[in-house]
């Protein structure tokens, strides 16, 4: 597993949390879980890196979470969604990231 | 027990939470918790490696999330911290503050001194790597409760003969006449097993014929170990009659393997040795009682037509449970009652010899309990070396920081301040060469356990489990607060005018640390002189062993196994057809030397039988019984085996059905039974089979138990003699070819001949002498390498504690040194006064080491062959080693000293 430049994730972590909970709410768990199917298992996201993340998007309003009880496993997991904002930044975000790999891909080429 | 596991694993996370700012910790502390268990959970179904790898990133992760959002968070905080309460910032929070900026003073403070954190972190690592890795084996093979319902109530049976005997063993299998009888008999017992180990030859089931070891167990096995069949049914009594029908209980990976696991193999037949046989169940998986790789279970069946006054065929061993509330003494208690009755019973059998009980768990650990512990105890000193020898360094490190450390007192720092600081690096310091080491103890186990190979028993339960990081944590915190704390304390005592005053020079109070100093370098010296004592010992011991002379050839011999199965072979001429045949073949591939047939192979264990002489008494009681180890063997198996022909003649190709019988009897039993008369000529026969056999020749003695044992009396039949000499033809042979190729590329062939001789026979233990031999090295081996490499790493680490103190004090002194060559002092006086400054400890370390040795090593008795414990050879080299040791070690501080310059060294004061 190739170790992902850190400071290239940080920006990108922001936008893949919001693409995953813009299909579904989701648990913690399962967000980190997502993001390590959808990469082909090339990003592994650490706990200790996803919460911070949720921590800041959850401060800039893009997400709010509830805790909710599971009926089949009887535990109180939380549950993270994405607010109207959310979406919103997420949309703003694909257009930058679109924008940004265009450009990219005229500098590099072959990208 | 372990119910959480991996909520216990996650615990040192959630106590990194607490580096998390609150606001953060108190909103999305529990729900991390929680993914991050899951995610443990999900790994742990994996593989282990995978929940120690998820568990060092995760670790890591946080500690470095934590720091980020800190310090981005920091101006924040701090401003919105204020209105928050009357009180201001919280405490604890202020504390955790001050906590991030001692780890990042720490981490760059270690990152100016790159060489001593390498040293620091790197010694930790091999010494918490190493005490992890030994507690892991002993852990998963001498503590862990073995897999069974209230393990310690289980215990083995055994017989023991006396000399008196006129045998001499002190532990025994069991008559099946003695088992039932105990198990009729005894009342502290819940359940009596019986049950021995065996081997089958299953076709049927697809093309291949396979070789499988079973065990015979009588009903009361299971019972005893209170495991039920995860299919199908356990074995019942009636399994056990002689006439009742062929049943077999499966093991759960040879199920899996074999049958790919379906249920519906319950009821189906399968053929063992060509007979039917009913597959009546499988057990839960990981039970594997009664032998390495067993593949199913057979009921015991004990005639019962044999009479109870018939009790001499040893081959089975007792298993027992005991009875609710009874104790093993008071079990034993009964016991010596039960066998004084039956002395009074069977005089010529019960007189000297009994059965008696040993707790299960000391019957499965047995001999690798001491190799063990002798171990542990070896890495245990390895670490308080290492610890000294870091503290040493720390030690230097906080003199040379005194400066450093007052001016920061004088900005402000309380001595608190301070101290958390230097213990907050120490924790570091322990973290790393913690995590470090246990990474290693992950590489090592491995390592360790292919060493011991078969010489250590339940080697599947070692691993770096729950109890096995625990303990590798707990040394890491020992070690992290004792580093701390020794600086600390330090510190406590410096003067603040004094250290800024002088600089990093001050030596008015160096005395006393010095002299510290030198007690930990003698320590250091006396506890590695110990290890390497011990360690010499044992490599003495182990070349000792190569010295033996084993009576046999090690190389370039191939051996295995051919079974004939009676179905398919019922007469004896088939049987001594089909391996004059084989051995024809065989003899005629490229390549061989010579091939033979036996049923004995030195290191393969052993049967015993007596026999009579002509012409003599029947032996009285307390004779030496009349018995040796009794083998079957083919014309030039002698001479494959590289065995020695002393007088008389080998077994060749005259010797078949028809002509006179002959035995060839080995030195041992000559010198045990024809003390004055010639043995050639005369006559003996195996007591209740078969007729006399003339013995022809004698050879030499074969060490067929192990290097360390003493060879036992043997005699040879003629293997194409035995339907006379022994009731019946011997079905199952090992074949033993020399060659001068390497002896596995013979495999293909000989199976190639084999299977055109029967499809349906397979050729099995395929191994060379050579692998026999080092198996039965590995644990001496197992035990020699580790302590070597733990004394050798003892040796270096004591040899740098030295150097690094001699060349402080020579750093300290320089300018003393620089005065007394101002005033004539010549460089080989400086030298020698250097020299013995660091001889001083050294040798006071040389001798309470070789003495407390002394005393230690008797210890270690019996894991040495043909040395005394207090071996003048090893203590006087070991000796030597070190005085050289200790002169290299300081023979570079001592150099630089007489090179100091005086004009030099005067100056820059």
């Amino acid at each position: 597993m190739a170790r992902p430049n850190s400071d290239l994730l940080r920006g990108t972590l922001d936008m893949l949390v919001l693409q995953i909970l813009s299909e579904a709410p989701c648990h913690g768990y399962a967000i980190g879980q997502q993001i390590q199917h959808l990469t082909d298992d090339r990003l592994r996201i650490e706990q200790g890196s996803l919460y911070p993340a949720l921590y800041r998007l959850e401060r800039h309003g893009w997400v709010k979470s509830k805790w909710q009880k599971n009926s089949a496993s009887k535990r109180r997991t939380k549950v993270y969604q994405l607010t109207r904002k959310g979406r919103e930044r997420l949309e703003a975000n694909i257009e930058n990231w679109q924008r940004f790999v265009d450009s990219v891909s005229h500098v590099v080429p072959g990208s | 027990m372990e119910s959480h596991p991996t909520g216990m694993a996650t615990l040192p996370l959630r106590w990194l939470l607490r580096l998390f700012p609150k606001r953060f910790r108190d909103r999305f502390g529990a729900d991390l918790c929680l993914a991050v268990s899951d995610r443990m959970a999900a790994a742990r179904t994996q593989s282990l490696w995978a929940a120690v790898r998820l568990f060092v990133a995760e670790f890591w992760g946080l500690l470095v999330s934590a720091a980020r959002m800190r310090f981005a968070s920091r101006p924040r905080t701090t401003i919105s911290a204020a209105p928050r309460g009357p009180d201001g910032p919280r405490r604890k929070d202020l504390l955790m503050q001050s906590l991030i900026q001692d780890i990042r003073y720490g981490l760059r403070s270690f990152a100016r001194n790159p060489g001593f954190t390498a040293v620091v972190v790197g010694t930790l690592a091999l010494g918490i790597g190493a005490n992890t890795a030994v507690f892991s084996v002993v852990n998963g093979v001498l503590l862990k409760p073995l897999p069974y319902e209230q393990p310690d109530r289980l215990v083995s049976v055994y017989t023991r003969f006396l000399p008196e005997s006129g045998f001499d063993f002190n532990q025994f299998s069991l008559d099946p006449r003695e088992f039932q009888d105990y198990r009729e008999q005894s009342e502290s017992m819940e359940v009596v097993g019986f049950y021995w180990t065996g081997s089958t030859t299953l076709t049927g089931v697809d093309e291949r014929a396979e070789e499988l070891r079973t065990t015979a167990v009588s009903a009361g096995v299971f019972r005893a170990l209170r495991v039920s069949p995860l299919l199908g049914r356990a074995f019942i009594d009636d399994d056990n009659a002689p006439n009742a029908p062929a049943v077999a209980i499966l093991e759960y990976d040879f199920w899996q393997t074999r049958f790919g696991g379906d249920p519906g193999v319950v009821g189906r037949t399968i053929f063992l040795s060509r007979r039917s046989v009913e597959v009546v169940g499988v057990m839960p998986e990981g039970f594997d009682f009664g032998t390495r790789d067993l593949a199913m279970w057979r009921p015991a069946t004990i005639d019962p037509a044999i009479p109870a006054t018939r009790r001499s065929s040893h081959y089975g061993y007792g298993i027992a449970r005991l009875a609710p509330g009874v104790t093993l003494e008071a079990a034993e208690a009964e016991m010596t009652t039960l066998m004084a009755g039956w002395r009074d019973e069977f005089p010529n059998i019960h007189t000297g010899h009994f059965l008696f009980l040993m707790p299960l768990v000391e019957d499965v650990v047995g001999n690798i309990r001491q190799p063990l512990l002798l171990l542990m105890g070896a890495v245990v000193f390895v670490l308080l070396i290492v610890c000294a020898n870091v503290a040493n360094l720390v030690l230097a490190r906080g003199e040379n920081r005194g400066t450093e450390l007052a001016i920061r007192t004088a900005m402000g720092a309380g001595r608190a301040r301070v101290a958390q600081q230097l213990v907050t690096e120490g924790v570091l310091l322990a973290l790393a060469g913690g995590a470090l080491g246990i990474l290693l103890a992950v590489r090592g186990v491995p390592f360790m356990l292919a060493l011991g190979g078969t010489a250590i028993p339940r080697s599947s339960g070692v691993g770096l489990d729950l109890p096995v990081l625990v303990f590798g944590a707990a040394l890491t915190g020992l070690a992290g607060v004792l580093f701390g704390i020794i600086p600390a304390w330090h510190v406590g005592g410096t003067d603040l005018q004094s250290a800024l005053k002088d600089g990093s020079r001050g030596s008015s109070d160096g005395g006393t640390r010095m002299t510290f100093r030198r007690i930990l370098v003698g320590a250091e010296f006396a506890l590695s002189v110990l290890l390497v004592i011990g360690a010499g010992l044992l490599v003495r011991s182990f070349g000792e062993l190569l010295k033996v002379d084993p009576g046999f050839r090690t190389q370039g011999t191939f051996v295995a196994r051919v079974s004939l199965p009676s179905q398919a072979y019922p007469d004896d001429e088939q049987v001594l057809s089909f391996y004059t045949g084989l051995l024809e073949r065989v003899r005629a591939l490229p390549g061989v030397t010579s091939a033979g047939t036996s049923t004995w192979l030195p290191l393969q264990g052993s049967s015993v039988n007596d026999f009579e002489i002509e012409g003599r008494e029947p032996r009285s009681q307390g004779d030496l019984a009349r018995n040796g180890i009794f083998v079957a063997a083919g014309p030039s198996f002698f001479e494959t085996m590289g065995m020695t022909l002393e007088r008389g003649r080998l077994i060749d190709e005259r010797d078949r059905l028809g002509t006179t019988s002959v035995v060839l009897i080995n030195e041992k039993l000559a010198s045990e039974f024809w003390r004055e008369e010639d043995p050639l000529g005369e006559r003996i026969r195996m007591v209740g089979l078969g007729e006399w056999a003339t013995i022809v020749g004698i050879v030499g003695n074969v060490r067929g138990d192990g290097f360390a044992q003493d060879p036992d009396g043997a005699y040879f039949l003629a293997a194409a003699q035995t339907p006379a000499t022994m009731g019946s033809a011997r079905r199952t042979m090992w074949l033993t070819v020399r060659t001068d190729l390497a002896p596995l590329t013979l495999a293909r062939p000989i199976e190639a001949i084999i299977s055109e001789l029967d499809s349906n026979l397979p050729l099995t233990r395929i191994q060379t002498v050579t692998d026999l031999v080092n198996r039965s090295m590995a644990q001496p081996k197992f035990t020699m390498v580790l302590l070597g490499a733990f004394a050798t790493l003892a040796m270096m680490l004591a040899a740098v504690g030295i150097y690094s103190v001699m060349s402080y004090s020579v750093a300290r002194r320089n300018r003393e040194i620089g005065i007394r060559m101002a005033l004539g002092a010549a460089g080989q006086d400086v030298l020698r006064m250097v020299v013995r400054e660091a001889m001083g400890p050294a040798l006071i370390g040389l001798g309470i080491g070789a003495a407390a040795a002394l005393g230690v090593t008797r210890l270690m008795s019996s894991l040495l062959y043909g040395v005394s414990p207090a071996d003048p050879t090893t203590f006087g080299s070991v000796a030597v080693i070190f005085v050289g040791v200790a002169l290299v070690s300081c023979a570079i501080p001592a150099l630089r000293a007489t090179r100091v310059d005086p004009m030099e060294s005067m100056r820059t004061e």
